[in-house]
């Protein structure tokens, strides 16, 4: 029986459209570098989790997810659900790649490749959001959050012709226009309670959110600790300058 | 900007939404977040 090396989990829509001609091509590559690696193609919504844990179950060395963040977590969570200690390679070809930029991983695909076959593996924070319609749980590597920052992701995910940034600003300016209601949250955190009203909080393991908002500047993904942000109400215009500022840095 | 910044140095910290409009989660308007420290292997690069 082969050696299992490495599961390539990309979804045939990735990169847009062009998913299939990608895993020829990362495929191609890895074999260059003198590494097995077996393709698997997403069909829908979680599939990318369970073919991680069936995976990580059948011994591969290497799972690697190949798309954007959505991918990178249920790759991730499939793994961590499998209870294997096998690494996690991502290679970013989705819309905003936040946690593969502050885990430093190369945009370009040959470079994202060769780091992988290299195989220096670290071990890093994983978040795990508990809710009524996940009551085993989600887990999470960049970060979690509610109120503006989501809405802008989902909003960003609603324009097909735009990738990237130019579908988070247009998402972003829509959303300034159409803020959401203020919720009235309790955090409790290291036993401490907090009242506040806020339209956003965003509980940080990685610096970045949707492209370009540096949402959690000391953000260290190994470092123990999430960074929470959240504003009070209103998100004032005052309040959104910065916001602004750190979406343009 | 009038924002604060917390460490969550507990093993969870629990966040609970009350209003009546919808809350932008897929997890529902009552969820926990826990860190799972050092629980994953990464193929990484160089430290931003």
């Amino acid at each position: 029986m082969l050696k299992k090396d490495i599961l390539l989990i990309i979804n045939p829509n990735a990169s847009k459209g062009k998913g299939k001609s990608k895993a020829k091509e990362i495929k191609a590559l890895f074999q260059k570098h003198g590494r097995a690696c077996t393709v698997a193609y997403t069909r829908n919504q979680g599939h990318a989790m369970s073919l991680a844990f069936r995976g990580a179950s059948y011994g591969y060395s290497i799972i690697v997810a190949a798309g954007g963040d959505g991918t990178v977590n249920e790759v991730a969570s499939g793994i961590l659900r499998s209870g294997k200690d096998i690494p996690l390679g991502i290679i970013p070809i989705g819309r905003g790649n936040d946690f593969a930029w502050i885990a430093g991983i190369p945009q370009k695909t040959e470079e994202a490749v060769a780091l992988i076959a290299r195989g220096n593996v670290s071990r890093i924070d994983v978040g795990l959001c508990k809710g009524p319609d996940h009551p085993d749980g989600m887990y999470f590597l960049n970060g979690a959050g509610f109120g503006f920052e989501p809405m802008v992701n989902f909003k960003a995910m609603e324009y097909k012709r735009l990738n990237g940034m130019p579908s988070y600003v247009v998402a972003f300016l829509y959303i300034l226009r159409h803020p959401p209601k203020p919720y009235h949250l309790k955090l409790v955190i290291d036993g401490v309670e907090k009242d506040i009203e806020s339209q956003q909080i965003s509980v940080c393991n990685g610096r970045r959110m949707g492209s370009s908002f540096m949402m959690a500047p000391k953000a260290e993904i190994d470092d123990g600790v999430f960074d929470v942000m959240f504003t009070n109400y209103p998100l004032s215009g005052a309040l959104m300058s910065p916001i602004r500022k750190s979406f343009l840095t | 900007m009038n924002a604060e910044r917390v460490d969550i140095l507990s093993d969870e910290a629990v966040v609970q939404a009350h209003c009546d409009g919808e809350v932008y989660t897929r997890n529902g308007r009552q969820f926990s977040l826990t860190i799972l420290r050092r629980a994953l292997g990464l193929v990484r690069g160089e430290k931003i």
